[in-house]
C-alpha cells in the first residue's frame, strides 16, 4: 500500500528496549515504522546460556506488543544477520529514511555506520562515551573513584 | 550531595560494605510464571522460530528475569523495599545456600533498556530520604549504576582497537573445567563436602545464567576466551559490559588500566567473604603446600610470584609482596602449583561443573 511506503524506520536493537531513550522519543506512530531483527548470526556467535537467548528475544517480542498497541508499525522480523533484516525490510517497505539509537557496542556501531544508518546518540548510559573521554583527556591515569566523584558533583548528584 | 561534600561525609563506604553476611532472613525472589503468550513453549512455535541455532549451555528459563518494563519495575520495587536495607553489608559476600542473597539482581533489565540508570538512582534516593535504607546500602549501590556501570562504558567506548585482546600478564591458561556449564545443575546438598567456592558460582551459573561479582575473577585464565564465555553465560553480559570487567576488573589483562590491583586472594579471603564455603571443605584454606592445600592458597602465592616484575611496585599489593618474600616454603608452593595446574588442566581437581554445555533447544 502507497501510503505504507515512505515512512521513517527507527531499527530498534534488543538491548535498546526504552521509548524514552533517543531513538524513539518524541516519535509520532502515524509516521513511524519500527524495525527489530532476530539474528541467526548472533544467535550463533557462541554457547549462550538458555535464559539469556530466552529474555532478550522475549523483552524484544513484548517490547514490539507494546509499540504496536501505542500504535507504531512494527517489524519484528528473523533474519540470517542484522545486515540481512535490514536490507529485507528496506525491500519491504522502502523507508524515507532509517534511524537507529548508537549500539552499546563497538563493533553494532560500526555495523550501523556501514548500512548507511542515521545514528542518534545512545543515551542508555547517564554520561556518554565522548563526554568520558573529555574527562579523561589530560587528567593521566584515571581510576572510577575520580570517575564517581566528578559525576556526583554534578548538579543532583 | 549537600555542597560540595558527599552526604554523610565520606565518598567511600566501601569499608563498610565487605562484611561477611549473617544467615538471616532473606527476601524471596520475584518469580513471574511465564504468560501463556510469552512461555519457552510458545517460544519454540514462534514465529521467530527456533532460537538455538548452536550449542546452548545452562538450565531453562524460571520467570527469575524481567521479560518487560512491569516486571523490571516489579524487581525494582522489591529490591527498594525489601533488600536494599541490608545491600551494603554483603556486597561482597558468597553463600552456598542463598545465590542470590542481598544482591539487586537488576543488571539485565538496566542492560535491556527496561530500567533507565536514572530512575533506579532516583527510586534508591527516595528510599534513602524516606530514612528506610542507610547510608551504606544506597551509596554502596549508587556507586555501582553511577559509578561502575558508567565507567566501563567509557572505557569501553574510548579504549584503543587493540584493548579487548590485552593480556598484560600473559595469562594463558585453558578455561577452568567448571566453566562447563550444566543443563540441570546439581542440588546444593551434592555438594556438601568438595570445593563450595568453585561449585557455587557454577551452579548459579548454569541455574540462573548468574552469579555473584566476586565470584566472576580468575586472573589465571586467557582473558579473551574467558571474555567470550562470561559473555554468552551471564545474564547481564554484553560486550560493553564483559570487555572491560574480564579485561580490565577479573584478569588485570590491561595493566591497571581499570583496577588498581589484581582482584586475585587465596583460601583466606573467600572463607572471610563466605558463610559457608569452606568449613565442610576437604581442602585446608590455611596450607600452601601438599596435597590438602587449598588449591586458591596455593595458587595465590603463586601468582605473586610468577607477575613479581609487573605487579611489586603496585602499592595496593605492596604488603601481599612483604608477605610473599617472608615465605620459607616458596619453592615448595611453586611445585604444588604446577600440580595444581595441571591436575585443573585435566579435571582431576574439580567435581562438578564438568559436563559439556549440551546441544540441546531451549
Amino acid at each position: 500500500m502507497a501510503e505504507d511506503r515512505g515512512l521513517t524506520t527507527v531499527w530498534v536493537w534488543g538491548d535498546q528496549l526504552d521509548a524514552r531513550l533517543a531513538h524513539l522519543r518524541g516519535r509520532d506512530p502515524g509516521s513511524t515504522r519500527v524495525l527489530m531483527v532476530v539474528s541467526d548470526q548472533k544467535l550463533g556467535e557462541r554457547p549462550w546460556h538458555r535464559q539469556k537467548v530466552h529474555l532478550v528475544v522475549t523483552a524484544m517480542r513484548r517490547f514490539a506488543d507494546r509499540l504496536a498497541a501505542d500504535g507504531f508499525a512494527v517489524d519484528l522480523r528473523r533474519a540470517t544477520s542484522m545486515r540481512a533484516g535490514f536490507e529485507a525490510h528496506v525491500d519491504a517497505y522502502d523507508p524515507s529514511d532509517v534511524v537507529a539509537m548508537e549500539p552499546a557496542s563497538r563493533t553494532g556501531t560500526r555495523t550501523l555506520e556501514a548500512l548507511g544508518v542515521t545514528l542518534v546518540d545512545n543515551d542508555h548510559f547517564l554520561c556518554h562515551w565522548r563526554e568520558f573521554a573529555t574527562f579523561r583527556a589530560g587528567r593521566g591515569r584515571t581510576t572510577m573513584e575520580d570517575f564517581y566523584r566528578w559525576r556526583r558533583r554534578r548538579p543532583g548528584g | 550531595m549537600e555542597g560540595e561534600e558527599p552526604v554523610g561525609g565520606r565518598w567511600n563506604l566501601d569499608a563498610d560494605n565487605r562484611r561477611p553476611p549473617d544467615a538471616s532472613s532473606r527476601p524471596p525472589l520475584l518469580r513471574t510464571p511465564p504468560s501463556s503468550t510469552h512461555s519457552t513453549r510458545s517460544m519454540r512455535r514462534s514465529a521467530t522460530g527456533c532460537l538455538m541455532i548452536s550449542p546452548c549451555i545452562g538450565a531453562p528459563p524460571d520467570g527469575t528475569w524481567a521479560t518487560s518494563r512491569e516486571g523490571a519495575l516489579a524487581r525494582l520495587e522489591r529490591f527498594t523495599t525489601r533488600v536494599l536495607p541490608r545491600f551494603g553489608d554483603h556486597q561482597d559476600a558468597m553463600v552456598a545456600g542463598a545465590w542470590h542473597l542481598n544482591h539487586s539482581l537488576l543488571s539485565h533489565a538496566l542492560n535491556l533498556g527496561l530500567l533507565h540508570p536514572r530512575e533506579v538512582i532516583e527510586a534508591v534516593g527516595r528510599v534513602h530520604e524516606a530514612g528506610r535504607a542507610p547510608l551504606n546500602a544506597v551509596e554502596g549501590f549508587v556507586r555501582q549504576v553511577l559509578g561502575w556501570r558508567e565507567f566501563l562504558w567509557g572505557v569501553y567506548r574510548t579504549a584503543d582497537e587493540g584493548y579487548a585482546a590485552r593480556n598484560a600478564l600473559g595469562a594463558d591458561a585453558p578455561l577452568p573445567p567448571a566453566s562447563a556449564v550444566r543443563r540441570r545443575p546439581r542440588c546444593a546438598a551434592s555438594t556438601t563436602h568438595s570445593r563450595r567456592c568453585t561449585s557455587t558460582p557454577t551452579r548459579t551459573t548454569s541455574s540462573a545464567s548468574w552469579c555473584s561479582r566476586t565470584s566472576r575473577r580468575s586472573p589465571a585464565s586467557d582473558p579473551t576466551r574467558m571474555t567470550d564465555w562470561m559473555h554468552g553465560a551471564f545474564i547481564d553480559a554484553y560486550d560493553w559490559v564483559m570487555v572491560p570487567n574480564v579485561i580490565g576488573m577479573g584478569t588485570f589483562a590491561d595493566g591497571g588500566e581499570v583496577a588498581t590491583k589484581p582482584y586475585v586472594s587465596g583460601g583466606a579471603y573467600i572463607d572471610r567473604m563466605s558463610v559457608d564455603y569452606c568449613r565442610p571443605c576437604r581442602f585446608d584454606r590455611t596450607a600452601r603446600t601438599g596435597e590438602d592445600a587449598c588449591p586458591f592458597t596455593t595458587l595465590y602465592w603463586d601468582f605473586l610470584a610468577r607477575n613479581r616484575d609487573v605487579l611489586a611496585a603496585n602499592h595496593r599489593i605492596g604488603r601481599a609482596y612483604a608477605n610473599l618474600d617472608r615465605l620459607g616454603d616458596l619453592e615448595a608452593v611453586r611445585s604444588r602449583a604446577a600440580e595444581v595446574r595441571a591436575q585443573l588442566a585435566t579435571s582431576i581437581l574439580v567435581e562438578h561443573g564438568d559436563g559439556l554445555g549440551d546441544a540441546g533447544t531451549l
